[in-house]
């Protein structure tokens, strides 16, 4: 079941199941590639890969790999299903619900009202000071029987300036307390949210060991069947041939970028694999 | 203190990772939330976690509770009494009623009597 695959680098085109590309060729552009469709200077046509191929489309000496989580993908690009499934697409259509409403409720924020509040606060009590220092004038003036028109007058621009600078302070608290009302009510959702995420990533916890569970004897089958495996523990076997395992299990789409010597010649690996590969 | 409440994953893990590497700074921690030391420091970490999660991250700052300052004797003298009361089924409506206890309407409607209001720096 595998597709013909086109790659270009350059000018050199290749076009088939297996393509043995040259060792100058960097099998990290390749991946990408086959990831992006096209990764400068190298462009390559074939189906679009699935999760697995995170974990499978590279595969090298040096690599690593979550077992259980390759694994688990590989389930899926065979459409294997779980208990679990159900409830997991429910928690997704209500967490994109919950997305929508907390999108369309916009986020007000609050921090300019803080500002105001804090500056207002800061100039009032700079303000009760003035008012103290010109009702002090004003005493003095009294005392010494001076003329006192233009100490009242000063006192009472101090008291008229720290009079609008306290409504100002009343308006801004009003804003303050309405923006943490709506932002309440926002983060009821947010909370919401995120126990239903909790939730669905309990439930995809479990899916995924479902899977496991379901490959398992397939999966100990085809680690002892990678050329040269000498692994006894199938989930401590050396990620290579995990990787090789998981890919021969999965039903994948999209090459797989090769290198490594475990098999006689690339059509050998991709018959192998039953995927299609670029050898390097 | 500061009362710090994370409401995503990603906000909840920054958390515990700041949890983790300040133990110093941190009076208690529950789960997505956490109390920071009313300090420059603590503020730091806060307003970091608020930098990067937005309004994923709430921040409150609490003030010492002093119930004889901050409520009224009558609603005192209630929770002592109804605590000691003979009757462990007895619901409090019944219990207040007839008293000089305050009711529950009567308290959910009344703030309490606080030191400055919202958004106190």
């Amino acid at each position: 079941m595998t597709q013909p695959i086109t790659v270009r680098i350059g000018d050199t085109v290749r076009h088939g199941e297996v393509i043995d590309l040259p060792a100058t060729a960097n099998p990290t552009v390749l991946r990408d590639a086959i990831r992006e469709g096209n990764s400068e200077p190298v462009s390559i046509d074939c189906e679009r890969p699935q999760p697995v191929h995170d974990h499978v489309g590279y595969i090298h000496t040096e690599m690593g790999i979550r077992t259980q989580t390759a694994l688990a993908r590989a389930g899926r690009s065979r459409e294997l299903t779980t208990a679990s499934d159900d409830e997991i697409a429910t928690l997704d259509a209500e967490i994109t619900e919950l997305d929508a409403e907390l999108a369309a409720q916009g986020h007000h924020s609050a921090v300019e009202h803080r500002v105001e509040i804090a500056e207002n606060r800061r100039e009032r009590a700079e303000l009760r000071e003035a008012v103290e220092a010109a009702r002090g004038r004003l005493q003095a003036c009294r005392e010494h029987s001076l003329d006192t028109e233009g100490a009242v007058e000063a006192l009472e621009a101090a008291i008229t300036e720290l009079s609008e600078r306290e409504t100002a302070t009343a308006a801004a608290a009003e804003q303050l307390d309405h923006a943490r009302e709506t932002n309440r009510t926002r983060r009821d959702l947010r909370e919401k949210r995120l126990r239903l995420e909790d939730r669905r990533a309990n439930l995809k916890r479990d899916a995924r060991a479902s899977l496991v569970d379901q490959l398992n004897e397939e999966f100990s089958a085809a680690v002892d069947a990678v050329p040269g495996s000498t692994a006894t523990d199938p989930f401590d076997a050396p990620p290579v041939v995990t990787a090789l395992a998981v890919a021969r299990i999965a039903d994948l789409d999209a090459p797989v970028v090769l290198d490594c010597d475990r098999f006689d010649s690339p059509g050998a690996a991709s018959d192998w694999l039953d995927t299609p590969i670029l050898y390097v | 203190m500061l009362l710090v409440i994370t409401y995503s994953r990603s906000a909840r893990e920054s958390l515990r990772n700041i949890c983790r590497a300040h133990e110093e700074s941190i009076v208690r921690q529950f789960g997505r939330a956490a109390l920071f030391e009313a300090t420059e420091f603590g503020a730091f970490q806060a307003l970091r976690l608020r930098e990067k999660h937005d309004d994923a991250v709430q921040v409150e700052r609490t003030r010492p509770f002093n119930e004889f300052g901050a409520v009224p004797a009558a609603v005192r003298e209630a929770a002592t009494e109804y605590e000691n009361r003979d009757e462990p089924a007895i619901p409090y409506a019944i219990f207040a009623s007839g008293t000089d206890h305050p009711s529950k309407a009567q308290m959910q409607e009344s703030e309490l009597r606080s030191p400055g209001s919202v958004g106190d720096p």
